[in-house]
Parts: structure tokens; sequence; C-alpha cells
């Protein structure tokens, strides 16, 4: 039943992604990625992680990807025909691209399953605890991976600042008021951008 | 409380860590306070925390191999790369500091990613885990990114900072690929503890995996590699580099060429070492590493020729240096390749010989972009005569970066040379000597076009700072290469610390 | 009879019980409104307009579908089932009473629990969004549009405040468990999280206005600018589904809000009450926030759209980082 269950959602899970590439309309690109992240959070149940399948629900699904669709439809970015027009790329080299590596990557896989005669351990996991142990994930986070989860905050201190320095106005001679000015999140498309 | 205190009493050993993340968040807040305005200030409160990170470093060369949390390894190898990037780092803020071109930018932010980077360095020169070793590596990339991307009215910039995002993203994830596959096959993400089998059984060695079956431990190890490769702009994966370096600001390519670069090779050596050569490595895992040194060998060889040759049609001094920078990272391979423990000494000697000469052949390009405004070679033309001590300091850079005595340069290419003919990599010595000849002919492209014509007489443009640092680089780089013992020392005890043995013929 | 039937048993119970309460509150919307505005409200079909729902649900069966030229299709019927499907699903873990023995089984009134149910309602509900952004954009009409641009940015900024403000009860209690969070404030009133973490319970209830789009923050839809947003469009049964979407969340955020700040199905001063005492008890405490859901609609004027993202992400967002770091520092020390 359970490997049943995994097969399918395995199955799924790479049909979402390929549609993600192979979608015309980035709404659907995301809307493919999305139906890939529920299949991946319905393997994390499934290994008896209900916890980072919750997590996984609602930082990705519920956030990242909602942010994807903001930008797309802020953006209005309809077709891919129109997209390539206006970034002149070129449709069928990208496709032979994309599927070429795609294809080169399953080859890879595949040869290694055939040749596959390998035990896989996982020697991470706390012996007799199950690892949906809250506590005890709580535990090994502030104990033993105290270090990279503190490195990890530091590396989304650093992720924000950078966005930040990328997506704010240039400063001009009243930048103190134009950032005082502007709402936080979508600056309004009318304003009439930065002060000279 | 009691469950963290072990790992609060090994605090102290990550001093230097410490202090630079808090320098990261004051300069940070420090930046927020004084809102833009007079933000020279905080670059030197930048430098001044670098020095004390150097001392702190110095302390720890002196002190015995430890470990910190189980998975930072302090060791001669690491904190010598460590050195080696807070001496970049201060170079490069100096460089932040006197681009003339760099006044109409709000530079507060440069500093906090500046240090930011240098802290994903830390952890990535130094780790044997590969969780934080990912970490370190995407810190770096991140801050990198915003970094390139710094100058947002240049097109160019823009453009750099989104080739080097979509890249490195896919790169990275390659990377993470490979590094699960690791873990699946070996139980364990300690690079060191791959190469043993645990005894109670909970992870399993890669040479058992790879005697079990041979490609999936081929595949994960070479997906890694592409990770680092993409790092040190290797071929199959260099695109990004020209027209990074190209366009992000000139005090941030150095960072990206110099510090950023030579951690990669630092992680490289690391992963490499650890995984394959490392004392107590099971034979079968020995003969195997025998093959990833010909791949690498093999694209060392490319990536030195590629470069080499794309940099002969260069007109922009910039992306001639970036495709320079690309064959001295085919160079740099060389050690890596012959496998041995003295390929790595003279791989470590050769990145601190680029680490000198590449900061300051960047110098002299921010010098000459304060003077003329422009990167091409030919706006070069005569400014020797007007310029003599950077320019000549410039000849010296560009003497070394060919590999012609007396610099260091040259000892660390006859090192480099030396070890791979004597691990029988013969082919690929002549490979290196005849890319040197080509090198030769467009680094005295620039010597030429700075000494070899006159133009009219136009003011001069006095930059005293970066003056001072070129002519020091250049010191260095002519006395390091004369007196080389104290280098190569620090440089073989780098081998050591990673427990490779030493006589491996 | 077997676990099986009695879980599908319960399944059938709650969500007939959630859905009828959605219908009375289709009326309840209608007649607080009234009573605000000094009417009298609907009052012709049943004694007092009390059968009103149903002849709107007749009404919404019998008419016509109108798919606008130039939408996508797949998309415009997909997005009422993706508004009303998470917020139906989040019902599953609400702890509507304690122990229960129906048929003699031993059980409890809630669908399932799990032991992360206080994450999953957060991670199911925060899916609710997605109806909104695709009928927005599938109706090929520039008000739909903006309209669902508008929720995608508010239910963004929004979700931060609102699981920082679960975050800190969670810290509190020291479980994602909605049973063990009810179980901590056993006893009397005075053991409610509403008087540990008043800041948490007050940023909660703002965030659950700001989650289920209702005024102050209804600005997916709000008449005056975009005629109905990203509803505009919609009509029939898949109008209806939006509709029942909207009633549905505000039930699951009300009695989150129960749940979490007014101890849920325990009575005062009466721990291990009958289940059906229990019952009452949290409907009782989960009516107070609907009927607030509706006195706030008709008395409030609606913010602006910066406005919003101001109070979202410069007033809201720190005090609930503060509130988090503070209920941490307190638990570790105290």
């Amino acid at each position: 039943m359970a490997e049943t269950l995994f097969y399918l959602l395995g199955a799924l899970a790479l049909a979402f992604a390929v549609g993600v590439v192979r979608a015309r309309m980035p709404l659907f690109s995301v809307l493919s990625l999305l139906g890939s992240f529920f299949c991946l959070s319905g393997i994390y149940l499934l290994l008896g992680f209900p916890f980072l399948a919750a997590t996984q629900l609602l930082v990705y699904a519920g956030a990242i990807m909602v942010l994807f669709l903001f930008v797309i439809m802020l953006l209005n970015l309809g077709d891919e025909a129109q997209l390539e027009r206006h970034a002149g790329l070129s449709l069928s080299g990208r496709r032979l691209f994309v599927g070429g590596t795609a294809a080169a990557l399953l080859g890879i896989v595949g040869l290694a399953a055939a040749q596959m005669n390998t035990t896989f351990v996982a020697g991470e996991v706390p012996q007799g605890r199950a690892l949906d142990d809250l506590p005890t994930l709580a535990g090994l986070l502030f104990t033993r991976y105290m270090l990279p989860f503190e490195a990890a905050s530091l590396l989304l201190l650093a992720t924000m600042v950078g966005v930040i320095v990328l997506a704010k106005r240039q400063r001009g001679t009243s930048a103190v008021e134009a950032e005082a000015e502007a709402p936080a999140l979508p600056a309004p498309p009318l304003s009439s951008g930065a002060p000279r | 409380m009691s469950e963290l205190s072990p790992y609060l009493a090994d605090l102290p050993r990550l001093a230097p860590e410490l202090l630079l993340t808090a320098l990261a968040l004051i300069v940070l807040v420090w930046d927020l306070v004084l809102r833009g305005r007079d933000s020279r200030k905080l670059g030197y409160l930048t430098l001044f925390g670098l020095v004390g990170t150097g001392w702190l470093l110095v302390q720890q060369w002196h002190a015995p191999t430890s470990t910190a949390f189980g998975m930072v390894v302090i060791d001669r190898f690491g904190t010598f790369f460590k050195l080696f990037t807070v001496g970049a780092l201060a170079v490069v803020t100096l460089f932040v500091l006197s681009d003339r071109r760099e006044k109409k930018h709000g530079v507060g932010e440069y500093f906090f990613l500046l240090i930011g980077a240098a802290i994903g360095i830390f952890f990535m020169v130094s780790t044997n885990n590969l969780v934080l070793l990912m970490l370190g590596l995407e810190l770096l990339s991140l801050a990198s990114y915003a970094l390139a991307g710094f100058h947002k009215g240049s097109k160019r910039s823009a453009e750099a900072a989104l080739k080097y995002i979509v890249f490195g993203g896919l790169s990275a994830g390659v990377m993470l690929y490979g590094i699960s596959l690791l873990y699946g096959l070996t139980g364990t993400i300690d690079l060191a503890a791959m190469g043993r089998n645990a005894a109670d059984g909970s992870s399993i060695s890669l040479a058992a995996q790879f005697t079990a079956s041979p490609v999936p431990v081929a595949i994960a190890v070479v997906l890694v590699l592409a990770g680092f490769a993409y790092k040190i702009s290797v071929v199959p994966f260099h695109f990004w580099t020209p027209d990074v370096y190209e366009g992000a600001p000139t005090p941030v390519t150095t960072f990206l060429a110099v510090a950023s670069k030579a951690a990669g090779f630092a992680a490289l050596l690391r992963f490499i070492g650890a995984l394959f050569m490392a004392e107590g490595v099971e034979v079968a895992v020995s003969a195997y590493a025998q093959r990833i040194g010909l791949l690498l060998a093999l694209l060392a060889a490319i990536t030195m020729t590629l470069g080499n040759l794309s940099a002969l049609r260069q007109t922009n001094l910039k992306r001639l240096l970036a495709y320079s920078s690309i064959a001295h990272a085919g160079y740099a391979l060389m050690g890596v390749a012959v496998m041995t423990s003295a390929g790595f000494s003279a791989s470590i000697f050769y990145l601190a010989a680029y680490y000198l000469m590449n900061l300051g052949a960047f110098g002299f390009l921010l010098f000459f972009e304060g003077v003329t405004g422009s990167e091409d070679v030919d706006s070069l033309k005569g400014l020797g005569w007007r310029y003599p001590l950077v320019s000549c300091a410039m000849v010296v850079m560009l003497v070394s970066l060919t590999g012609l005595p007396p610099t260091v340069g040259f000892y660390g290419k006859y090192l480099l040379f030396y070890e791979s003919v004597d691990a029988g990599y013969a082919w690929l010595a002549v490979v290196a000597a005849l890319n040197s000849v080509v090198s030769l002919f467009y680094y005295f492209r620039v010597a030429k076009a700075l000494f070899l014509t006159t133009v009219e007489d136009k003011p001069r443009v006095l930059q005293p700072v970066l003056t001072g640092i070129i002519a020091v680089l250049a010191v260095f780089t002519i006395v390091t290469g004369l007196f080389n013992r104290p280098l190569q020392e620090w440089a073989n005890a780098g081998p050591a610390s990673l427990h490779i043995p030493a006589a491996q013929k | 009879m077997s676990p099986l039937l009695v879980t599908i048993l319960k399944v059938l119970l709650i969500y007939g019980g959630v859905i009828t309460l959605a219908a009375g509150m289709t009326l309840a919307e209608r007649k607080v409104s009234a009573w605000i505005q000094w009417r009298i409200g609907p009052n012709r079909v049943g004694p007092f307009g009390t059968l009103q729902p149903l002849a709107d649900g007749i009404k919404f069966i019998f008419k016509e579908e109108l798919i606008p030229d130039g939408a996508n299709k797949f998309l415009f019927r997909l997005a009422p089932v993706l508004a009303a499907a998470p917020a139906m699903m989040a019902i599953a873990v609400i702890p509507f009473a304690g122990e229960i023995t129906l048929f003699g089984v031993h059980t409890t009134l809630s669908i399932a629990d799990i032991p992360i149910s206080a994450l999953y309602v957060v991670a199911v509900s925060g899916l609710g969004v997605y109806g909104v952004i695709l009928g927005g954009w599938s109706s090929n009409s520039k008000y739909s549009l903006l309209g669902g641009l508008r929720a995608s940015a508010q239910m963004v900024s929004y979700e931060l405040s609102l699981i920082l403000a679960i975050l800190s009860i969670v810290v509190l209690s020291g479980s994602l468990d909605l049973r063990a969070i009810v179980a901590a404030q056993a006893g009397g009133i005075q053991d409610w999280n509403l008087w540990r973490q008043p800041l948490a319970f007050g940023l909660f209830v703002i965030a659950t206005f700001a989650e289920t789009n209702r005024h102050p923050f209804d600005f997916a839809e709000c008449e005056p600018e975009l005629v109905g947003g990203f509803h505009t469009e919609y009509s029939s049964m898949k109008f209806a589904l939006f509709f029942l979407g909207e009633y549905v969340a505000m039930i699951v955020m009300a009695s989150m809000t129960a749940t979490l700040f007014l101890g849920g199905p325990e009575v005062p001063f009466w721990h291990g009450a009958p289940w059906f005492v229990q019952l009452f008890a949290f409907l009782a405490k989960t009516s107070v926030f609907l009927f607030l859901f509706l006195w706030v609609r008709w008395t409030l004027p609606r913010f602006r759209f910066d406005q919003l993202m101001r109070l979202g992400w410069k007033v809201m967002l720190p005090l609930s980082l503060a509130n988090v770091f503070l209920t941490g520092l307190v638990v570790s020390f105290f």
C-alpha cells in the first residue's frame, strides 16, 4: 500500500516537474510546480514525517509560490511566444537544450539504477525515537546542528539584505524621503520612478 | 541547558567567525543609523574588525588542531585560507573606499555583504560536514549575487547578477543532488566518516559502496565536483565568469576572482583530501582517486587552454583578466589532479601566489578606471610614463602572472610542473608550459600599451591609497618569489593537517 | 460498529454541521447588518427569514452559468474548488469536543487528531488564496486581476503575523497539537491563553481578518473600487462555492481563535464535562468571533491598500516577532 502510494506520488511529482518545463504559460509552470510540491509533501507523509510535510506546504505552497504568482500577474506575463519575442529566445533551441539535459540526467540516473547493488543507510537518525518527535528534532537543531542552523539564519539575513539592495531604488538626493513614502511591499507602478 | 553546554564550550574556538559575524551586524545596524550618509566610516570599521580577525587567526595558527561543534575543523589548512581571505577582504575594502566611481552609490550594505561572504568562506574552508559546507557556499554565493548587481544603474551589472544567479542556482542544485546521493550511500554527512565503516553499522564507507557498485558513487562524486567546478570556473562551468567579472563593480570582481575562487579550491582540496587521500581511507577508494585525478587533469588542461586562447582576443582589460583567471584555475587544478600530498602543497602555494598577483592586477585596473573611466586596453596607451610607479608594479604582476622569474608566480608554476611530472602527468606539464607561452602574448599587450606609446599630456589623477597597495603587492610578489621558503612551509602545513600521508610516490 | 464507519459518520456529521453553520452565517450576516443599520433584514422565507439560505441555495443552482469570453476555462472552473477545498480540509483537525463514545467506539469529536494540527491548519488554510488568485487571473478582466493581485500580496504579508502569533502559543504550551494546547488551558477562565498572550491574541484576530479577506481588509473584492474583485465574472454555483469557501474559512479562523486563546471545548471550572456541554461551549466561544467578523464589517471603514501593507509589515510583523522573542525568554527562564 505505502509502496504503491510512494511510486504513484513519485510519478506524479515527476509528471508535474515535466509540466513546469513544458508549460507554455508561466502561470501553468507555477501551478505544476505547486502540484509537484504537493506530491513531495505526500511522500514526506508516507515517510512518517508530517511536520516536514506541513512545513513544505506552508512555506512553498503557502508563501513562495504565491509570491511567484504575484510577480507573474504583476508583469502580466502571458504566452511563451510573447515572452520569446520580448527576450529574443529561440523556443526550439531551448527545448532542445532543456530536453537534452533532462534526458542526459535521466540517463545517468537510469545507468545508476541498472547497476545498483547498493544498500542505503540513514545513520543520522537518532535510534529508537521517531524523527517526528518534535522535541527531539528541536533538540538536535539546537545542539548538534546548532552551527548549521545559525549559519542558515545568517544566510537568510545576507539574502534579505542583498534582495533589498537590488530591489531598492537608486539612492538619489532625496532618497530618505522617497523611502519613507514608499509602501513596504509593492512599489506603486504609477509613481514616477526615482527622483533625479 | 546542560545538553547545550558542551557545545557552548566550543564557542571560543569559533572566535574569528563570531567576530566577523558581530562585525557584519554592527556594520548593518550602523548603516541604518547613519541612513546611508558617510558610509566611509563603515569601511574603516570593517578594516579594524578585519585586523582583529586576522589577529585571532594568527593565534589559531599556533594552536593545535581541534574540532568545534563536531563539524568545524580548526587546522592550519583552513587557517591559511582564512588568513588570505581576511587579507584579500581588507584590500577589497580599501579598493571600495578608494574607488572614485563608487561615491555615487550608498555603500553601507556593500561592507555587510562582503563580510557575510567572508563568513561563508570561513565555513567552507574549514568544515568536513557537507551541510555546513553547502551553507557556507550558499552564503558566499548569495552575497556575491547581490554584490555583482550592486551598480543598479548599469545594465551590465544587472546582467552580471542575473547570469550569476542562474548559473549559481543550477550548479548549487547539481551539487546538492550529489551530496544527497553521498549521504544516501554512506549514511553520514561527515567527509571524514565517509572514508571508514562505522563500528555500529550506522554508516557505510564509500569504499564498501564502491566495491558493491561503482556507478552510483561515481555519479555522486562527479555531481559534487561539478558544483566546485562552477565555483572555481573550470571549463564546462566557466561561462558565467567573463560576463560576471566584467559587469560587476571592480572591487567585487576582485573579491570574486581572488577570495571566492580560492575558497572554492580550498573546499575542493578538503573534499578530495578527506574522501580519497586521508590516512585510513581504504585501498579501493585510493585506486578510484587516480581516475578522478585523470578527470581533473583533463579538465585542467582544457580549462587553461580555453582561458588563454579566449584571453588572446580580448580588448577589454577586465574581460582579459577574467579569462586569465580561468586559465589560472586550470594551473591550480594541476596540483589537485596529481593526487599527492606534494601536489596539494603546490596547489596551495600557487593559490597564495594567485592572491598576490590578482589583487595587484585588479587594483591596477581600478586605478586606471579612476583615471580614464574606461576598461579598454587601448585607453591605457602611454599612461605608463605618467604613472610610472603603478605601471611598473603592474608589469611585475604581469611577469608573475605569466610565470617568469624572479616572481612568486614563477616559483608556483615551477612547483606545479615539477609535481605533475613527478606524478606521471608529463603531458599536463607540457600543455601548461605551452599555455604560459600563449599567455605571454596578451599579458605583454598590456605592458606594451602602457609603455611603448606616448600620448598628449593631461592632468594627473592622484590615488595615493591605491598606488600604495599596488606597490606593496608588487614588492611582495618579488620578495616571496625570491624567498619562498616560509610561504612554502605554510603551504606544506595544509596537506599535513588534512591527514594526507606525505610520501606516496 | 467498526472504527472506520464511525470515522465516516464523524466526517458526515461535522461537515454537515459546518456547512449548515456557513449557511446560517449568510443569514446572520444579513440580519446583523440590518440590525446595525436600523433595518429589518430578510423576514419573508420561513419564520424570521430562517429559510432564506435555502432559498438562496436554490436560486444559485438555477442561475445561468457564464464563462467570459477569453477566460481560461480550465482555471476558471478550478478556482472555486480551490477556494472552498482548503477551508474544508482545515476543519478536519479542529477539536470540537473532547472524548465521545459513538456506537461503542471510544473516540474524540474531531475528524483527525494529528500531532501537528496547529501547523496543519495554517498550512492548509493558507492555500485558499490560490482560488482567489486563479479566479482573478482566469476571468480575463481587469477588476478580477487586480483583486487576485491584491489577495496574493495581502495573504503573504499577514500569514507571517498569523504564524508568529500561533508560534508564541506553541512555545507556551510546548506542543503543536491543538488538543494539547486546549489541555494546557483546562481549569478556569484565568487559565486561558488570552490572558497570557494578549498581544498574540490581538495580532491573531487582526490577521484572521486579512486571511479570510474580510472587511476591513477585503481588498480582493472591494466593491467601490473593483466591482466584485476576483469574483466579478462568476455566477451561479461557482460564485456560491467562493461564498461557501469564505464562510467556512471564517468558521475555521473563529474556531482557531477560540481553541488557541479561549480554551476551545474546555468548559471553564468544569474539567471533563460531557461532550455535548463541551460542544456547546466551543460553539459559544466560536460564535463570539463569528459575530466579531460581522460586527466589524458593518461598522468600520475599509483601509487603503498601502495602509494595509504598512500595518502588516511595519507594525504587526515587528510586534509579533518581539512577542515570540519575549515568550521564548519567559518560557526558558521562568
